[in-house]
């Protein structure tokens, strides 16, 4: 088991649940969020080690976010996997700033394997 | 009608052999009435019955009849056609056309109609009218034959004589000039009407460009306005005074004057452009979306004079078309939400039941069933991209060939009942979009297998031709009907009563056919019902 975070950010409630049961199952700590807001106000001590980010959030754009996170002397090093139903959006995300970028509906060992990938476990 | 005997006394009038006259009016009653009316200067005087026939598209026809005895007409009507469709009895009326000389047979015995009662029903129609006489008198007028009369004496026993002869020349003579004079006059007066249906033509025309919606605009090949419609005046802000005898490049922005040139050499080579999309300038400065159909002017000699362009403003259009795009793109991130919900929870269970093999294979079918759901949300994705013009290709060099092994491996992992036939060829790049091809690819395998039921095998070739590669993929299943061929690759067909057997939205082969087109590259079908078919595609390779 490990104690590693993982901070959620989406507005589905849906796709957070599921997220959540993988990564619990996973033994991962999952922090969700469905606004975006939360992370930027947070002690350090308690930050996540890596940010799965939704490309489309109800009322903004998911690149907003990731700009306020790569711009923020604090998260700026955290990995960021973007995730869209948009199969051709990886451009648009990678342009963000994302560390990588998944395709929803995602098979949840491309997930696992990313994640573990970015957070230097393979 | 055949020359009987030594009777005949062929006259000459003209030193020189009149010519045909082309085709007379032979509908004009007017032109009709007149060739009555020469029928009739002959009967009784000269004649018991005459008849004129018209030269028209180089064959006689019974234009007028008169007879001494009304109840006659229809039995010398009936002879007389009998006689002109018969070869050889004609000959006569024929050899008189041709030559422009009279012919005169002073007196017909029984004996001299000999040759002319071979055909029976002539022989019997000359018992019933008894013709004694004949005399046929060509129709010339300014050099032409215009026709000819054939004047016939019957029961009342008379001779022809050289001066009878005579006497009906000279009337014929001036028939021909009242007859000729007949012909002008209802030319000219259908060249009046032919005129003033154009000029009708014209200002209909007229008054539908003017009140027209569309933008209806005409320039020299010099790029100088020649007319400008009201709806142009909207459109474009120049009114027709402003606008006419300026430069085109009045409406065309700047940057777009190359693209303009480029239009222009397409017309100066005679074609059409239409539903050309572009941006036009109106006279306040803003741009304006048009649609543009051009089309060549031409002189009365056929040569490209100028340019005629139909304008409309798709401002409207191009927001409802965005309205339709942005829905299905929202419409599909909304479907694909709960999928990936779905197969996340799914691929948990399958990872939790491992050992329960019942329950990991059920698993396993609910996660294909929801790849095939995907693929179809990508599908309906994919047409409204392509809808919009804005499917994107991410063209890279490849190898066609490893991405032709890789596909075949995955389908064959999934397919139990076809074996895929394949023998790897070597290397062969292709500049194209991988993921498309890669998409096309996997279409026409899965049709392949899905069509042919019945069938154990799938055939895969991939060969070279000059500066492209084919791929042809070969089924036995079922085949397609050749009415059904051509239309396999347009939007949402599906082969009807097909969709209880197998279902499908019908996009597949249009995308792939999208696909392949959008890289210069062909896809085409060879099919034989009850024996398979044969999908091919051509890809350039550079």
């Amino acid at each position: 088991m490990t104690n590693t975070k993982i901070l959620v950010i989406d507005d589905d409630e849906g796709i957070l649940e599921a997220i959540k049961a993988v990564l619990d199952y996973e033994g991962y700590k999952v922090e969700i969020d469905p606004t975006g807001e939360k992370i930027l106000t947070q002690p350090v001590k308690e930050l996540p080690s890596l940010i799965l980010l939704d490309l489309l959030l109800s009322g903004k754009d998911g690149t907003s976010v990731i700009s306020k996170i790569k711009e923020h002397e604090h998260l700026k090093n955290i990995p960021v996997i973007m995730l869209s139903a948009h199969p051709t959006a990886a451009q648009a995300a990678k342009e963000a700033g994302a560390n990588d970028f998944l395709a929803k509906p995602f098979d949840i060992f491309e997930l696992l394997k990313k994640i573990n990938h970015h957070l230097g476990k393979d | 009608m055949q020359s009987p005997n030594s009777n005949i006394m062929p006259t000459s009038r003209v030193h020189q052999i009149p010519t045909i006259a082309t085709t007379p009016l032979v509908n004009s009653t007017y032109y009709r009435q007149v060739l009555q009316s020469v029928c009739e200067m002959f009967v009784p005087q000269l004649a018991d019955y005459c008849t004129v026939d018209v030269p028209n598209d180089g064959h006689l026809e019974l234009l007028a009849i008169s007879h001494i005895n009304h109840q006659k007409i229809l039995t010398a009507k009936k002879l007389h056609y009998a006689i002109l469709a018969d070869a050889v009895a004609r000959h006569e009326l024929y050899n008189v056309l041709k030559t422009g000389q009279s012919q005169l047979y002073p007196y017909l015995s029984p004996e001299s109609l000999q040759p002319l009662s071979a055909n029976p029903k002539i022989a019997k129609l000359i018992k019933l009218n008894g013709p004694t006489a004949i005399m046929i008198i060509p129709l010339v007028a300014r050099r032409k034959i215009i026709g000819i009369i054939t004047l016939v004496s019957t029961s009342s026993n008379r001779m022809y004589t050289p001066n009878d002869l005579q006497t009906a020349q000279s009337l014929a003579d001036r028939a021909a000039i009242a007859i000729d004079n007949a012909q002008l006059f209802q030319k000219s007066r259908q060249e009046l009407k032919q005129r003033r249906s154009i000029e009708n033509t014209i200002s209909q025309l007229a008054s539908i460009i003017q009140s027209t919606d569309d933008a209806v605009l005409s320039y020299k090949l010099n790029k100088q306005i020649t007319s400008w419609n009201p709806a142009a005046e909207r459109l474009y802000g120049y009114t027709a005074k402003e606008a006419i005898g300026k430069s085109i490049n009045l409406i065309v922005p700047s940057d777009r004057h190359e693209e303009w040139e480029e239009v222009h050499e397409v017309i100066r080579l005679d074609q059409g452009i239409e539903h050309f999309e572009t941006i036009r300038q109106h006279k306040d400065g803003h741009l304006i979306e048009v649609s543009i159909t051009y089309s060549p002017l031409k002189n009365s000699a056929g040569k490209i004079i100028g340019i005629a362009a139909l304008a409309r403003d798709i401002t409207e259009r191009r927001k409802l078309d965005k309205r339709k795009d942005d829905f299905i793109i929202m419409a599909s991130h909304e479907l694909k939400t709960p999928i990936t919900s779905l197969k996340v929870f799914t691929q948990l269970l399958q990872n939790q039941a491992k050992e329960t093999p019942h329950l990991l294979n059920q698993l396993n079918k609910m996660d294909g069933q929801l790849n095939r759901l995907s693929a179809l949300v990508n599908d309906l994705l994919d047409i409204s991209k392509i809808e919009a013009g804005k499917l994107e290709l991410h063209k890279e060099n490849f190898s066609i060939n490893e991405l032709l092994l890789d596909t075949i491996e995955i389908i064959q992992g999934i397919t139990p009942n076809h074996q895929l036939i394949y023998t790897p060829t070597d290397s062969i790049q292709v500049y194209g979009d991988r993921d498309r091809i890669y998409q096309v690819i996997i279409n026409l395998i899965t049709n392949a297998i899905k069509y042919s039921p019945g069938a154990d095998k799938v055939e895969i070739g991939l060969s070279t031709h000059d500066n492209c590669v084919e791929l042809a993929i070969t089924d036995h299943g079922m085949g397609i009907s050749p009415e059904h061929q051509f239309k396999i690759f347009e939007r949402f067909f599906r082969v009807s009563g097909s969709s209880d057997t197998f279902p499908g939205l019908g996009i597949g082969l249009y995308l792939s056919s999208e696909i392949i087109h959008r890289h210069g590259g062909q896809i085409t079908v060879k099919s034989h019902p009850n024996q398979g078919s044969t999908f091919m595609v051509r890809l350039p390779t550079k």
